[in-house]
């Protein structure tokens, strides 16, 4: 070892050992058999401090990660993506207008009040009402009517199709909090949070750490089997790292790729690879000079080499993506032709084209974007087009995508449990998301009909044809798959490899 | 003494006054706005609009600053806009962090440099003394981030003698909260310790040439005796200066540090509110560092002319 890590070419054979890697803790995972041991307390990292504990606001990986010790989801998703009935199980119509929910008898809050039709049917008014400005309001759009048909069950009327409903409710839609303690707290319910879920808050030490402790009365026995779950904010990414190493936290949350081969290389730790939900890509405004050529954005596609660029900046780790899909949908790599690497090809067309072609690259303004940013300008310099980057913050960023005020723009999405959460929003020419501008009669009808059948194998066929129309159309040229991956103290058992990344730390324990 | 205080007060107003007015204008000027870091990328630029109209984004920069300073004279700092918590709330729970942070410091940059920077004097351009100055050199062109990310790897990591990152109140024990302040103080002390290491050892240098110290000499007292009981208190005149400057100044380190290591303190709560856009955040933080700021300066002056009469006479006179 001390040889070889002198050689250069070690990059590449700790790539190739990372990849190998991580597919192995979760064999062994799978094939452990032994009882879970009850006790002891796990922390895990968060990038910074929660804003809240309320459903209402939560958005990003790290509430949502907290939302599911404290509430759980009516649905849930297994490790190959399916929606699983959880608390809740649902029954759809063929056609997708309408669902019915059932509950499980017995479910209790942490404060005593019923987990019931009644409460459920409360939530989805909260959540619906525009004056709490839920951060999930847009999943919900095509909801007309909820009703409570039954002690435990409640039943959904849509305005239209929506087979992407069940999905939401594996997400923060999903998390139903307490009414009696919605209502008794009011505004200042994030700060309490009542739930469900298999962890209660026990303390927030604001900017230290977010203590939860044992629901003993969750529903799912014996789980969970933790008295302890901790979690700690930590804004710096190497001191996450560092302290997984000096012991002092048990799981590292969306790791570093240089972390990864690290972690990988020494073999102290658990890698969970879950997969994804989400890509990367570079968006295009369809309606901005020269990008609304497609031939320009063909010649764009063509000269991304993007196998080179994800040994480069993500040491060969991501996956290649060519669809909207992450590994954890159905339609992932459904796809028949993507444009490849092809500079010649690519040379051509802007010849064709005529004219010179300038693109402005949006991008967040962090190192690794900038180095990502850098990296396209010089591949698409070699086919004859000149870019300017434009370094955003990230709140920017968001605010010049949703204005569509960029041209082309380096982006990722989390993804959503169900094929449509990735494409409906941003492509159809309604979309409340179509930040690429786009507007294909075409892609409206595949989209719609996306949505009108629970049949997994037409809606397969469905969007086979949604991801050759991005093939062609390229509102998008694809990067890779943005995996979410953990690294885990060896101690740290039970814990599932889900595809949205989130921890479900009920049936996790410890093995001291 | 009575019109310098005067004077030294009306001054501490008006540098509030103009660092929170500066805060305001440049908390304005970058880029994006707390309607988006609050609502997030599903928002439409109508529900963009409808919230920045509820938090009173849409009104002059002007009538905004001064419906803040208004509040803030009667004590009412706002709340953030993402938790909805108390700024007033947020600066008293993690004030005294930070406090603690800077005073632990103190004690380890002034518990290593003392003895070094008498050493250096005391045998001035002799290989110690030399390697102090080296050593010096080194640690003043390291920044504090990279002299942290080091001691993680070395204390923590490789021998485990302290937790990389994370903070234990002091009412959960008094030496676990000291066990994990010791690396982030020691962080910072390590970047403050030559600075004050030189400054006691120019000080000594010329205080040794002085013709007491050699009447201490002839008397026969110690080597120990002179530089500890003779030269070291009028050498430490511009040392205790320079603490006081520095404590003002280690809230700046403090916003680095406090991060890198996870701890609650201000710093930490800054760097979150300009994340956040959370204009009273910021708002609240500048506040407190500025104010903090001026009186420990008005503090130092005041004790640097109790220390040495002749500062005293030369202002009243």
């Amino acid at each position: 070892m001390a040889i070889s890590r002198r050689i250069g070419f070690i990059n590449i054979i700790s790539g190739l050992v990372a990849t190998a890697a991580l597919t192995l803790p979760l064999a062994t995972s799978g094939a452990q058999a032994a009882e879970p041991k009850k006790g002891g307390s796990v922390s895990i990292t968060l990038e910074s401090d929660l804003p809240s504990l309320d459903p209402l606001s939560f958005a990003s990986y790290n509430d949502r990660n907290a939302g599911l010790l404290m509430y759980d989801t009516l649905l849930d998703i297994d490790e190959k993506g399916n929606i699983i009935p959880n608390i809740a199980k649902i029954d759809a119509a063929k056609d997708a207008t309408s669902f019915k929910l059932t509950l499980r008898d017995g479910v209790k809050f942490t404060d005593g009040t019923p987990y019931d039709a009644a409460a459920v049917v409360k939530n989805f008014e909260r959540i619906r009402d525009p004056k709490n400005r839920c951060r999930c309001i847009s999943d919900l759009s095509t909801i007309d009517t909820i009703e409570a048909t039954g002690p435990l069950e409640v039943t959904i009327k849509m305005k239209s199709p929506s087979a992407h409903f069940p999905a939401t409710l594996a997400d923060v839609p999903g998390m139903i909090v307490s009414p009696t303690a919605a209502a008794k707290y009011g505004a200042d319910f994030g700060t309490h949070g009542i739930g469900a879920g298999p962890f209660k808050l026990k303390e927030w030490q604001r900017g230290a750490q977010v203590v939860f402790e044992r629901n003993a009365d969750y529903w799912r026995k014996p789980q969970p089997y933790l008295d302890e779950v901790v979690l700690r904010p930590m804004p710096d990414e190497q001191t996450r790292y560092a302290s997984l190493k000096a012991g002092n936290l048990d799981i590292v949350t969306n790791a570093a790729a240089r972390d990864r081969v690290d972690a990988a290389q020494g073999k102290k730790f658990q890698i969970s690879n879950p997969g994804s939900l989400a890509t990367s890509f570079i968006q295009i405004n369809m309606k901005s000079p020269d990008v609304s050529d497609p031939r320009v954005r063909l010649a764009l596609a063509l000269a991304l080499d993007r196998p080179t660029l994800n040994k480069a900046l993500n040491r060969g780790l991501y996956k290649i993506a060519n669809t909207p899909f992450g590994t954890g949908l159905f339609p992932h790599e459904a796809v028949d032709g993507y444009p490849g690497y092809d500079p010649a090809k690519a040379k051509k067309l802007i010849e064709e084209y005529g004219k010179p072609v300038k693109v402005k690259l949006s991008i967040n303004a962090s190192p690794q974007n900038a180095i990502n940013g850098q990296a396209i300008q010089q591949m698409w310099k070699k086919i004859g087009v000149e870019t300017e980057i434009v370094p955003l913050e990230q709140v920017q960023l968001v605010r010049a995508a949703a204005a569509r005020d960029y041209q082309v723009m380096l982006y990722r999405w989390a993804g959503g449990a169900d094929p449509d959460k990735n494409v409906h929003q941003f492509f159809h020419s309604k979309g409340t998301m179509n930040r690429p501008n786009y507007s294909n009669p075409e892609m409206d009808k595949l989209l719609d009909a996306g949505r009108a059948t629970t049949d997994k194998a037409e809606r397969l066929k469905i969007y086979r044809q949604v991801n050759n129309l991005l093939a062609k159309d390229l509102p998008y040229l694809f990067l890779w798959y943005f995996d979410n991956v953990a690294l885990v103290n060896p101690q740290v058992k039970g814990l599932k490899p889900i595809p949205d990344g989130l921890l479900r730390m009920q049936t996790v324990w410890k093995d001291k | 003494m009575g019109r310098r205080l005067r004077i030294q007060i009306l001054t501490l107003v008006a540098i509030v006054f103009a660092a929170t007015a500066l805060t305001f204008a440049v908390t304005e000027i970058l880029p994006g706005d707390a309607a988006v870091a609050i609502l997030g990328e599903t928002a439409t630029e109508a529900d963009i609009k409808s919230l920045r109209e509820e938090l009173g984004l849409e009104r002059p920069l002007v009538v905004r600053y001064a419906d803040w300073l208004g509040n803030a004279l009667t004590g009412d700092l706002g709340r953030s806009y993402r938790t909805r918590e108390s700024i007033s709330t947020m600066i008293a729970q993690r004030l005294p962090v930070t406090i603690e942070l800077i005073i632990l410091t103190q004690i380890i940059a002034l518990g290593l440099a003392v003895p070094a920077g008498i050493i250096a004097a005391y045998r001035n351009r002799s290989g110690i003394d030399h390697a102090l100055g080296g050593l010096s050199i080194g640690l003043l062109s390291t920044p504090a981030f990279v002299i942290g990310i080091g001691l993680i790897y070395t204390l923590s990591v490789a021998l485990g003698w302290f937790p990389a990152s994370g903070y234990v109140r002091p009412s959960d024990g008094i030496l676990d909260n000291l066990h994990s302040m010791f690396l982030p103080a020691l962080t910072l002390a390590l970047a403050e310790f030559p600075v004050y290491m030189r400054l006691l050892r120019a000080d000594m240098i010329a205080t040794l040439q002085q013709d007491f110290i050699l009447v201490a000499r002839a008397k026969g007292l110690g080597v120990r005796s002179i530089l500890v009981g003779h030269a070291l208190r009028p050498s430490s005149l511009s040392l205790v200066t320079v603490i006081g400057i520095n404590l003002g100044r280690l809230v700046g380190g403090a916003v680095i540090i406090e991060t890198l290591f996870a701890i609650p303190g201000i710093g930490q709560m800054l760097v979150n509110a300009v994340y956040q856009h959370d204009h009273f955040a910021i708002q609240g933080v500048v506040l407190v560092v500025a104010t903090g700021f001026v009186l420990i300066n008005l503090a130092v002056d005041v004790a640097y002319a109790l220390l040495d009469p002749r500062v005293r006479h030369g202002v009243d006179n």
